[in-house]
């Protein structure tokens, strides 16, 4: 379980990059795509620094993700042949999307920065990237998705892969937007979005996890040897996220009373706690998950 | 010609000896702990007080399993990187010298035929001993059963022979990858379910 | 210490593996003509590269698996590349029938190369460095430690005599030319040692079996199994114990055939699981009293065979009694409890045996009506206090349904294979010993503390009493002294005491327990490494050439070599050798195999030519044994008193201890049992099998063999649960005499 530790990394930043994207990004940009009425000015130096950075992020965590994947292939020199099977692996189609995704948002980054042809194509490549993003996500799941497996052969997968990418996604987007715009206005619905979509992971955990939610799926019989996944980490889990809950909604009380009384109080210091309990508790969700299919042999 | 080599196994009369786990280590030069062919022991049932005594409802026989050179090779299908091929004559090989370690088909495998060789950082799986059914003989593992438990041959030739049994408590589905098998079932594996079965013998597989 | 060499061979042998690896990976990538599949999938045609194959220089040899005390007597195809063997295949004549079946090997011969090239051979002779028993030893040369060894039997000799010498019991290697043979050849010649008789292995059935058919020989060629209607497999597990090759399979084939096979043993075997309609578990010890409690079934419903009874045994009841014995009880009396006022019924029994009453009744019905019916007698049951009453029992319920000389009915007893018994095992010659006496094997420890004291009662044969106490102990394939005998840590202080027996010599491949406790340890050749030459077991009709295959290694030597090397420094190299080397004395004994069972056997130069490693007589119409004597009694008389099968015995009675050693088997409650006081401090029972991946200790720590089979306790989730054991936790099972800690 703990020798999966790549494939927790890449799978919970790559989720988050493309929640990040998501939140920040994609409903604008597939708006302006679709009703290119909806589309709005140019954006100002401020709001396109933002926007670079945002990008930026989106795809330093992409490529960390990728890079951290190395570390689980046993031969990394052959990484060259991973698009050989697009025809038939899901494996193969995940890494396609992530690099189209990291491509697309590459290509935003460029476009947002010389702003060459003006907006109506970067939104076009930033929807695309989206659209990108979202069947990295599809593929993702969908390769856990074995028929052979049971305890992952389950709704349960792509949904927690979704709410992951949301939770993380909306989190880290609203710290990157305090710490470096300090303005409030996404950022306050991104705040505000955190607290169901947190909740919703609590609920969703509590009873969908396979093998220890409360009707969550049990593994059959097989000739797969029986997960020993450890309870701790479930219950370590929820407590985590309910902590993250708290915190959220003591930042966006904070927040409330910042607003009012016009002073400091802490709300970015209780968010960015709040994000890294939520971290923490995706990571213990990560390995739980990977715990529920052993490996025979060694 | 053979379109789809497969094993044949009678786990009627298996007696879980090892032989053929054994004979396909030795052939292979399989370090501990990696096991192309290994045998499960399925047990289940408990006792019942009769009177003064206990009397038991045991279930318990073997499953010898390599394998199965599935027509649908999920394992194959979900390599990234195609290092899984199957040939003409339907054996399934994995290519040492493409596969990047990325360990999926492990997953993909409801057999857990696929196992992680550490010599060669690559998965591996049994071959069924390719050189020697070239060269007209038996796998390894089916000259190696004292019980003739084991047989081989054209999957179709295989059925007219044993019948269609391809699944047994508790092997998975056979519809997911059409495994190139016969089963010739042991009484108590009807039972199996009723009785809770289990894989009792999980470090050694 | 310098590396090894031996590991060297074992990597070279594995890179070999690995440039096939690579091979046959090249074979994956090159590309072919595809024909659709599945999608994403193709078929490609590799065969062409096969051509680019290396040609391989290896050396195949048939050869038998080595000789030790396993029960089965395989053939193995070594392949041997570079001096060393690289892979192992076994018996692949065509063929396979019932009448001449291959001699698969099982698990442990397939895995043998695993011990060969064990990292823990002994390489180098070596004496005592430390305490006796302590482990520690210093390298010496071999002139030191054979000079060591002819100046102590020499000292030893003139001190106390020769009944102070011992080679003890050690199965070690039954390939003639290694093993305690070769030892006991050279006691021979200096004068003899201490002699034993009897085994570890058949105590209790191999003198108990006689005393019904006044022979050992009361088993059919294992092929007529297929003609029987009804398998009774009593304490016997071939599944994992061999019991002779192929025994199992000969089984399944009858089972196939229609004849229903039930499993008395008190663990669920691999036989239970895989051979028997039926598993009967029993509470151990009590065989006797089942058996006993069918009886009385068969004689209420009179199921059993009166006639066979009437003609041709006695003691059944009062109107056969042999003569000087009339009043005695009679097994009818005992059965029905008419003296005693305890009838043997399956309810009497149901309390001793936690055998449901009606089991009980339903398998003497069905084994007394099914006919022919085999009740086979495995030796579990009567490695144990009062063993020979269940064997004598079993041999009683054979005789009374008159499945006695009958073609798939099966006489019971220690049942060697009829017509003449059956494989010999030795031929190498050890010669008469001088030394008469002998001690029963298991009390060899008497004889270190007080063999001076010991006279008939303890068993002592061949002299009143003896002259002398054990002073010096030659182990020669033998991890009896500690490992296989029993209350091993009294064993222990017995040896660590070097009053007692002052010199200890210990031939063996591996530091054993028994080895530990040596003052010269000599490291000896793995039977690959020298000639030999094998037959069956308990059945077989084969005889299986082992050719020297590979060197041995380091310094090594084969038992006879260090035996010669011995008689040379005791003036009796001539005598000893007679010139002859080791294949010699294989040339030697092959002759005498075709003097006697195998009249067609080829010479030796043309059977190694041959690279046939085995001979074998198949058998169309397998022997039965008591044939003559089923057809006419008087005619063909047992070798009894009686001439006939003696379900009472008249020896047995003379004996005058009614109470240990009864006329008529009868169940006797152990001196440790359920039923005695020692339940209130120890509660469970243990029992002990034969375990697949070992030969004894013989095999022991080869790795692929610890996988496939770990070491392991059993237990019943009944007793289990209370105890809060789970699968894998390691306990403590402890009585009064030690402990053992296994997973
Ligand atoms: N694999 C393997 N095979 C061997 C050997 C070996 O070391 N390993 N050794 C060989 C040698 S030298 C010998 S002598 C034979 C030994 O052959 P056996 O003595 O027949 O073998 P065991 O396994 O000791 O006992 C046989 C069965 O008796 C059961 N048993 C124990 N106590 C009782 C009892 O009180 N009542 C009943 N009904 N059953 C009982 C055990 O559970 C076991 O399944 O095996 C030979 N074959
Ligand atoms: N508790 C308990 N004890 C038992 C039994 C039991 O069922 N339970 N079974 C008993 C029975 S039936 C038997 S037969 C005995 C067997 O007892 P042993 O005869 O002592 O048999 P092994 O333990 O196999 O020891 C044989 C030794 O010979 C060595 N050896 C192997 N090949 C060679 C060779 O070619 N040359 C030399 N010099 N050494 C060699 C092996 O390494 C091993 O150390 O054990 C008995 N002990
Ligand atoms: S058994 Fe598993 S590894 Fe073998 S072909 Fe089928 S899916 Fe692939
Ligand atoms: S481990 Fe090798 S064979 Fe298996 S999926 Fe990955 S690349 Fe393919
Ligand atoms: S066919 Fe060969 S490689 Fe496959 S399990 Fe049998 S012995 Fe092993
Ligand atoms: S060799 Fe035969 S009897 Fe033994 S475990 Fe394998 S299939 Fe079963
Ligand atoms: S250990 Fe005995 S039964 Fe096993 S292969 Fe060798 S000779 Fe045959
Ligand atoms: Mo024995």
């Amino acid at each position: 379980m703990l020798k999966e530790w790549p494939l927790v990394a890449f799978t919970i930043v790559g989720q988050m990059a493309v929640g990040v994207y998501l939140t920040a990004f994609f409903p604008w940009a597939l708006l302006a795509v679709v009703f290119p009425a909806s589309a709005g000015p140019p954006p100002d130096g401020a709001t396109q620094g933002l926007r670079i950075a945002l990008l930026a992020l989106v795809f330093a965590l992409l490529a960390a993700a990728a890079l951290v994947s190395f570390f689980h292939l046993h031969h990394p020199f052959r990484a060259r042949y991973v698009l050989s099977n697009l025809r038939s692996s899901w494996l193969s189609r995940e890494i396609l999307f992530e690099l189209g995704f990291m491509a697309f948002v590459a290509l935003g980054v460029f476009l947002t920065w010389r702003q060459p042809t003006g907006v109506g194509l970067l939104n076009a490549v930033l929807a695309l990237a989206g659209l990108m993003g979202i069947m990295f996500l599809v593929s993702m799941s969908k390769l856990y998705m074995l028929p052979a497996a049971p305890a992952w052969n389950h709704a349960y997968t792509p949904l927690s892969f979704i709410m992951t990418a949301l939770a993380l996604g909306a989190m880290a987007t609203a710290l990157l937007i305090d710490i470096l715009a300090g303005g409030r206005q996404i950022f306050g619905y991104l705040l505000l979005l955190s607290f169901p979509l947190v909740g919703a992971k609590i609920i969703f955990s509590l009873f969908l996890t396979p093998g220890h939610g409360i009707y969550g799926s049990r593994s059959g019989p097989s000739l797969r040897p029986p997960a020993e996944t450890p309870r701790l980490l479930h219950l370590g889990r929820l407590t985590l996220l309910t902590a993250g809950l708290v915190l959220i909604g003591a930042a966006i009380i904070a927040r409330d009373v910042e607003f009012r009384a016009a002073t400091g109080s802490g709300v970015s210091g209780l968010l960015a706690v709040a994000f890294v309990l939520v971290l923490a508790s995706e990571v213990a969700g990560r390995f739980l998950f990977y715990g529920l299919l052993t490996r025979p042999g060694r | 010609m053979v379109t789809q080599y497969a094993f044949f196994f009678n786990a009627a009369a298996c007696s879980g000896c090892k032989a053929c786990q054994m004979a396909c280590k030795d052939r292979n030069n399989l370090e501990p702990g990696l096991l192309w062919r290994r045998v499960y022991e399925v047990a289940g049932g408990g006792w019942e007080k009769k009177g003064e005594v206990w009397v038991p409802s045991v279930v318990a026989y073997n499953i010898s399993m390599a394998c199965n050179h599935c027509e649908k090779p999920v394992c194959g299908l979900s390599c990234p990187v195609k290092a899984i091929w199957k040939r003409e004559d339907g054996i399934v090989f994995v290519d040492t010298d493409r596969c990047i370690g990325c360990r999926y088909c492990e997953w993909a495998c409801p057999y857990t035929a696929l196992r992680f060789n550490a010599t060669t950082n690559t998965v591996s799986k049994c071959d069924f001993c390719f050189e020697a059914v070239d060269a007209g003989g038996p796998p390894a593992c089916v000259a190696a059963c004292p019980q003739r438990a084991l047989d081989f041959g054209d999957l179709a030739e295989l059925r007219k022979k044993y019948g269609e049994t391809r699944q047994i408590f508790p092997l998975p589905d056979p519809s997911l990858t059409d495994p190139a098998l016969v089963i010739k079932p042991h009484r108590d594996a009807a039972r199996a379910a009723e009785r809770a079965a289990e894989v009792a013998n999980w470090e050694e597989v | 210490m310098k590396a090894p060499p031996l590991k060297k061979k074992i990597e070279t042998s594995a890179m070999s593996r690995r440039s096939f690896l690579r091979w046959s990976a090249l074979v994956g990538s090159t590309a072919a003509a595809s024909k659709g599949l599945a999608a994403g999938f193709r078929r490609r045609d590799p065969r062409h590269a096969l051509v680019e194959r290396a040609p391989s220089e290896e050396r195949m040899i048939r050869t038998g698996c080595p000789s030790h005390n396993c029960g089965g007597r395989c053939l193995l195809k070594v392949f041997v590349r570079d001096g060393v063997i690289v892979r192992i295949e076994t018996d692949d004549r065509p063929g396979d029938t019932i009448a001449d079946p291959q001699l698969r090997a099982c698990v442990r011969g397939r895995a043998y190369r695993k011990r060969q090239y064990h990292p823990d051979r002994l390489k180098y002779p070596m004496k005592r460095a430390g305490k006796r028993g302590e482990g520690k030893f210093e390298r010496v040369s071999w002139e030191e430690a054979l000079d060591r060894i002819a100046s102590e039997f020499k000292r030893i000799k003139a001190a106390y005599g020769n009944q102070a010498f011992y080679v003890p019991y050690g199965t070690g290697s039954y390939n003639q030319i290694n093993g305690r043979q070769t030892a006991q050849r050279l006691m021979n010649l200096y004068d003899g040692s201490l002699g034993f008789y009897n085994s570890y292995s058949w105590a209790a059935i191999s003198a108990a079996t006689p005393t019904v058919y006044g022979t050992s020989v009361t088993g059919n060629q294992r092929q007529d199994w297929l003609n029987s209607k009804y398998i009774l497999m009593w304490s016997w597990n071939p599944a994992e114990m061999r019991d002779g090759t192929n025994s199992e399979y000969f089984v399944q084939k009858a089972r196939e055939k229609g004849a229903r096979v039930v499993c008395v043993d008190p663990r669920m075997t691999l036989s239970a699981v895989s051979l028997a309609d039926e598993w009967v578990p029993i509470r151990p010890g009590t065989d006797a009293a089942m058996m006993s409690a069918m009886a009385h079934v068969m004689i209420r419903e009179n199921l059993y065979d009166a006639e066979f009874v009437r003609t041709h045994c006695v003691g059944f009841d009062e109107t056969q009694m042999p003569e000087g014995a009339a009043g005695a009880e009679t097994y009818k009396d005992y059965i029905l409890g008419t003296r005693d006022g305890r009838p043997k019924s399956p309810e009497w029994a149901e309390a001793i045996t936690a055998v449901p009453r009606e089991t009980i009744a339903r398998l003497a019905r069905e084994y007394a009506t099914s006919k022919p019916a085999v009740l086979y007698q495995g030796y579990g049951m009567q490695r144990r206090a009062y063993g020979e009453q269940a064997v004598r029992a079993g041999c009683v319920l054979a005789a009374i349904t008159g499945n006695v000389g009958v073609p798939g009915g099966w006489a019971s007893g220690i049942a060697l294979q009829a017509p003449d018994g059956g494989p010999f095992w030795l031929v190498f010659p050890t010669g008469e010993n001088p030394v008469k006496a002998m001690i029963p094997s298991f009390l060899w420890t008497e004889a270190v503390l007080r063999g001076k004291t010991m006279g008939e009662a303890d068993g002592v044969r061949g002299a009143d009493a003896l002259d002398t106490n054990i002073k010096c102990i030659w182990a020669v394939a033998c991890n009896a002294l500690i490992n296989q005998h029993a209350n091993v840590n009294r064993t222990a202080r017995i040896l660590a005491d070097e009053k007692r027996v002052e010199f200890l010599l210990v031939q063996d491949n591996f530091l054993t327990p028994t080895a530990r406790f040596a003052d010269i340890l000599l490291p000896v050749c793995t039977q690959f490494e020298t000639w030999g030459l094998e037959d069956g077991w308990k059945y077989g009709d084969e005889v299986i050439l082992m050719p020297k295959v590979v060197e041995p290694p380091f310094e090594t030597k084969s038992d006879y070599r260090i035996c010669a090397e011995i008689a040379a420094r005791l003036g009796l190299e001539e005598a000893y050798t007679e010139g002859r080397t080791e294949r010699d004395w294989i040339a030697w004994s092959l002759d005498r195999y075709r003097q006697s069972r195998f009249p067609g056997l080829p010479t030796l130069d043309e059977f190694e030519a041959s690279n046939a490693g085995v001979y074998s007589l198949p058998v169309e119409r397998p022997a039965v044994a008591f044939t003559d004597f089923r057809r006419d009694p008087l005619k063909y008389p047992l070798p009894t008193p009686s001439g006939k099968i003696e379900i009472f015995s008249k020896r047995l009675h003379d004996m005058n201890n009614p109470a240990e050693i009864p006329a008529v088997p009868k169940y006797i409650q152990e001196w440790e049992s359920p039923f005695g006081p020692e339940p209130k401090k120890y509660p469970l029972s243990v029992i002990g099998h034969h375990y697949l991946s070992r030969v004894h200790s013989t095999l022991e720590g080869v790795d692929w063999l610890e996988e496939a089979f770990p070491q392991r306790l059993f237990i019943n989730p009944l007793d289990a649960g209370p105890r809060k054991v789970k699968n894998g936790d390691l306990v403590r099972v402890f009585n009064d005499r030690g402990a053992v800690i296994v997973p």
